[in-house]
């Protein structure tokens, strides 16, 4: 154990005074990862829970815990997601299972997301359930205890930020309600040095304030105790000024979003047998503007998706689940001809087989039928083999193979010009190799190796004068995935000197198939934006309610040319964070002081849109419950 | 166990540390300047230089006198005898460079622009094009500062020619869907002022050159089924002197022409070249396409030689293919992201 302690504080050490560092980590709580299909579950943390991010962006504390790459506009600006070198419109974002990416754009910005809005987040790195890329879920918790709490946290941070995020949870044996509120503010307008000038001077970004705002509603009832029932409305709203890049002298560039979320849910527990019913209304309002090209328009889009599930528990141990979905999309956006709709009518269907309480069998399928088009079959099949063993120790290990696919957004069929309503959907193969390890709650350890082959890839590429979507080339990613987390951290020793370290770390290699031309040098090449590495490394020291963790995170260089002759650089990041809780009867008080950036790496994860150097932010959160 | 987490943070470091920088040396000989323009907001735009002489190419050529990034967008790149304009389009900005040495002499900033091209009208005036705001800029080159803007421009204003005291400034329709007329508008050398604004069929201009007898050419564009695409010769007095029509369906783009004036090249999905005797185009092309994105094009003044360039994916460097004036290809070369404007020194 003493060796092992040395071990953390060396990469500790190491952390802090490399200066510009490199490394990661994938703790969470924050971000959970939910049971893949073959229960093997990629990098799970223990360190933060949820609480002490409240009234962050969510793309700030993905990048931060999770060693999936997040392609980040710069401070507040577009983040997406993007697992495994697919792209974000593969992926898919959720809001308790409904499916969030825009109708015209096909991905979500994850940064207008304000952490505490929703009580979880699942992530699934795995393509299946037809998803080519992974999924992001987050997730509203029903609420089953009786009484009243209250809650809030205050953060105050550099550049002028302000956070503040706040809750109140009420329940009965019958009701109950939950109301959430989330505020951003910042000036944003910190130094940064600049390679587009002589010298690489310091400057300031400008044009860059933000002000965010969150409202989450919730309503539950419990009819009796087979059916339940749970209302959802949730407002976000953002407006945005977009910062010149940093060869531009200057900008006026702003960008507004609001959206309303609308979502109504039944449950029903008949003996084996579950039932669910949930529909969701989606409606996202963007306004651009740039008055130096005469730019302002405004683009609205609208969501409305039905799921009816079910899932049955037969004799002999196999379960079946099914799902129907339909969804009607519409967009109104100027560079259409006209308004645009579409209808997706779905069906999933999946059965689960354990074979003696330690292998399970997974298998099923999902078809589409998009405005009249069928889908590719995509048919999904798993085994995962979980056992305990003597002295506490357990081990998992799975397949995974699947076929996804991803139909064209209403943008890639309907823009003017160039829309391409012709195109197919893209189809992949996924596979994946996994497994775990576990030692008495101490050491968790995590293996993946992946495979995805994409076709039909669709790619926005040049046709005389005019750009249009086509189903341009087959791309084909592969690569790894490990975690380890260690911990001393026993249930009923709370006041011990608690230690956790885990560290994360994804390569990936994504390169195209196909050449489109005799001199096209992107063949074989890796895709541009896409990291081959991805780490992270996180230690926490815990006595009594006192902390002290660093956060890591390094992410690899990035081509940005698909010749790979041209590339950012890699960056680390290291943040510390100290805090304290405390807890009293009726009554939660913490407070904490964060250094960001520590090393103060100049640094962009987007050419030409910098990132923050070294800042600070403090932190308050309270809760009085009944 | 210890001695592997530190080998795992020294590499680490190491790979946080790769740089990318290419540096070039300034060229030492007379030659062709390349404009890459780059993508746009990804601030990779730089410039080329390729000696004919020794067919040797320097990439990254600002960067590597310089020191720092050009910028965004190298939209184009014009000499006027020792001195370099490089016109950086979204980083609102042209930088003056010494030519051959490629060192900096100073930036002519303009905020909230979106300059194209640069035509020196003497030994201190520069007009400057803008894609937005419907300007030319009159630029005092040797103090670097804006002396006036010309405002009664169209919406886009791209390449422009002198006839005399006169400036022909092509505008260019901005809409998705544009009308059925194009113009071009005259610019007063002596007063710095708007003169007259000349209107012609075709729904763009997409390319004016002067030839050997000081006529206007356009490469006219067409979307409507009424007026034909194909090449119109103005007069002098910016009267029309005759037009050569193409099918439906061609789009003649990059209007150049050679250093004597009397032979005009351009993009027809191949590359064509006429005389400015001619009456009637395309029977076979100067060089065809041959699968190639091709984007940009320039022809060297004293050789006749002819630069195009093929910008594949628009996403990767650039190669360059040259051609000498009977069509034969010479060679080619690797340049920058999107080539797209060449500039002769001799």
């Amino acid at each position: 154990m003493k060796g092992m302690l040395t071990y953390l504080l060396v990469c500790l050490s190491s952390a802090l005074f490399a200066g510009t560092g490199k490394d990661t980590v994938m703790l969470n709580e924050v971000v959970k990862v939910e049971r893949a299909s073959t229960d093997v579950q990629a990098f799970e943390s223990p360190f933060t829970d949820l609480k002490y991010k409240q009234g962050e962006r969510l793309s700030d504390a993905l990048g931060e815990y999770s060693s999936v790459y997040v392609k980040n506009y710069g401070s507040g600006g577009l983040a997406s997601l993007a697992i495994r070198g697919t792209s974000a419109t593969q992926s898919e974002i959720q809001w308790n299972g409904v499916k969030l990416n825009s109708p015209s754009l096909g991905q979500v910005d994850l940064s207008l997301f304000l952490l505490g809005a929703q009580d979880e987040l699942q992530l699934v790195r795995t393509g299946y359930k037809g998803t080519i890329g992974g999924t992001l879920n987050m997730a509203n918790n029903l609420i089953r205890d009786s009484g009243f709490s209250i809650g809030g946290t205050v953060r105050v941070a550099s550049f002028n930020t302000y956070e503040v995020a706040a809750d109140a949870q009420y329940a009965n044996q019958r009701f109950s309600g939950t109301t959430k509120f989330g505020y951003l503010s910042s000036e944003n307008d910190f130094l940064y040095r600049n390679s587009f000038q002589e010298g690489s001077p310091y400057v300031r970004q400008t044009n860059a304030a933000v002000h965010q705002l969150s409202f989450l509603q919730q309503f539950g009832a419990k009819i009796n105790e087979r059916n339940d029932v749970t209302f959802f409305l949730w407002l976000t709203d953002a407006q945005r000024q977009l910062p010149p890049v940093m060869s531009q002298l200057s900008g006026k560039e702003s960008q507004d979003d609001n959206s309303m979320r609308a979502m109504a849910n039944w449950n029903g527990r008949f003996k084996k047998l579950k039932l669910k019913f949930s529909s969701a209304w989606l409606y996202d309002w963007m306004r651009y503007k740039d008055p130096n090209a005469f730019i302002d328009d405004i683009a609205i889009t609208q969501a409305l998706r039905n799921t009816f599930s079910f899932s049955y528990l037969l004799p002999f141990n196999l379960a079946i689940n099914s799902e129907v979905n339909y969804d009607h999309e519409i967009a109104n956006i100027n560079a259409y001809s006209s308004v645009k709709s579409r209808d997706i009518v779905g069906l999933k269907a999946y059965a689960d087989y354990y074979l003696l309480n330690k292998i399970r069998f997974h298998g099923g399928f999902r078809e589409d039928l998009v405005d009249k088009k069928l889908s590719a079959f995509a048919p999904e099949l798993a085994v995962n083999y979980a056992t305990k063993l003597s002295g506490g120790n357990g081990i998992s290990t799975g397949l995974i193979a699947s076929r996804n696919f991803r139909f064209p957004t209403l943008n890639d069929m309907y823009w003017t010009p160039g829309g391409n309503p012709n195109l197919k959907e893209e189809k992949s193969w996924n596979g994946e190799i996994q497994a775990k390890y576990s030692y008495q709650k101490m050491i968790n350890v995590s293996l993946s190796n992946f495979y995805i082959y994409v076709d039909n890839w669709i790619q926005w590429i040049p046709q005389g004068a005019i750009w249009m979507p086509v189903n341009f080339r087959r791309v084909f990613s592969r690569g790894a995935e490990a975690s380890f987390h260690v911990t001393n951290a026993e249930e009923g020793y709370p006041n011990r000197f608690i230690v956790h370290f885990n560290a994360s770390y994804t390569y990936t290699k994504t390169t195209n198939l196909d050449a489109a031309s005799q001199f096209d040098q992107s063949k074989g090449m890796q895709l541009i934006y896409v990291p081959y590495h991805n780490a992270v490394l996180g230690l926490q020291l815990q006595y009594r309610k006192f902390y002290l963790r660093s956060t890591n995170s390094f992410t690899g260089p990035v081509f940005t040319s698909t010749d790979n002759t041209q590339m950012l650089n890699g960056y680390f990041i290291t943040n510390l964070e100290a805090g304290k809780d405390f807890s009293f009867k009726h009554t939660e008080v913490g407070f904490s002081f964060r250094v960001n950036n520590l090393g103060n790496t100049q640094y962009q994860v987007v050419a030409q849109r910098p990132m923050p150097g070294r800042n600070f932010e403090g932190t308050l959160r309270f809760k009085f419950f009944s | 166990m210890k001695k592997a987490s530190v080998v795992f943070l020294l590499v680490l470091l190491i790979l946080g540390s790769c740089k990318k920088d290419k540096s070039s040396s300034a060229p030492v000989s007379k030659g062709v300047y390349i404009s890459n323009e780059g993508n746009f907001t990804f601030g990779n735009g730089e410039v080329s230089f390729y000696d004919p002489a020794t067919q040797q190419v320097s990439n990254n050529l600002f960067k590597g006198v310089n020191g720092y990034s050009l910028g965004d967008v190298a939209q184009s790149v014009y000499i006027k005898d020792s001195i370099g304009f490089i016109v950086v389009n979204n980083s609102q900005k042209i930088e003056m460079v010494r030519i051959p040495s490629f060192q900096k002499i100073r930036t002519i900033s303009i905020p909230n622009s979106s300059p194209r091209y640069v035509l020196a009208v003497n030994d201190s005036i520069i007009y400057v094009t803008e894609l937005y705001k419907g300007k030319v800029y009159v630029i005092n080159y040797q103090t670097g500062n804006v002396v006036k803007t010309i405002d009664q421009m169209a919406s886009w204003t791209e390449h422009m020619v002198q006839v005399g005291n006169y400036v022909v400034v092509e505008e260019r329709n901005a809409d998705a869907h544009p009308s059925a007329t194009s113009t071009l508008a005259t610019i007063n050398v002596s007063t710095n002022t708007f003169a007259q604004r000349y209107t012609y069929a075709g729904t763009n201009i997409n390319g004016i050159v002067k030839d050997n007898l000081n006529r206007i050419w356009l490469a006219v564009a067409s979307d409507s089924a009424n007026i034909r695409p194909g090449l119109t010769c103005l007069n002098g007095d910016m009267s029309v002197a005759k037009t050569i029509t193409f099918p439906y369906g061609h789009n003649p783009s990059n209007l150049c022409i050679n250093g004597s004036g009397d032979r005009l090249y351009f993009f027809d999905s191949d590359i064509e070249s006429i005389s400015v005797d001619d009456t009637v185009a395309l029977a076979a092309p100067f060089a065809a396409n041959g699968g190639r994105n091709l984007y940009g094009m320039g022809v060297d003044p004293v050789t006749g030689d002819v630069y195009a360039s093929d910008a594949l994916d628009y996403v990767q460097a650039s190669r360059i293919y040259r051609y000498d004036k009977n069509g034969v290809l010479i060679g080619s070369f690797i340049a920058g992201v999107i080539s797209g404007n060449f500039a002769f020194s001799h």
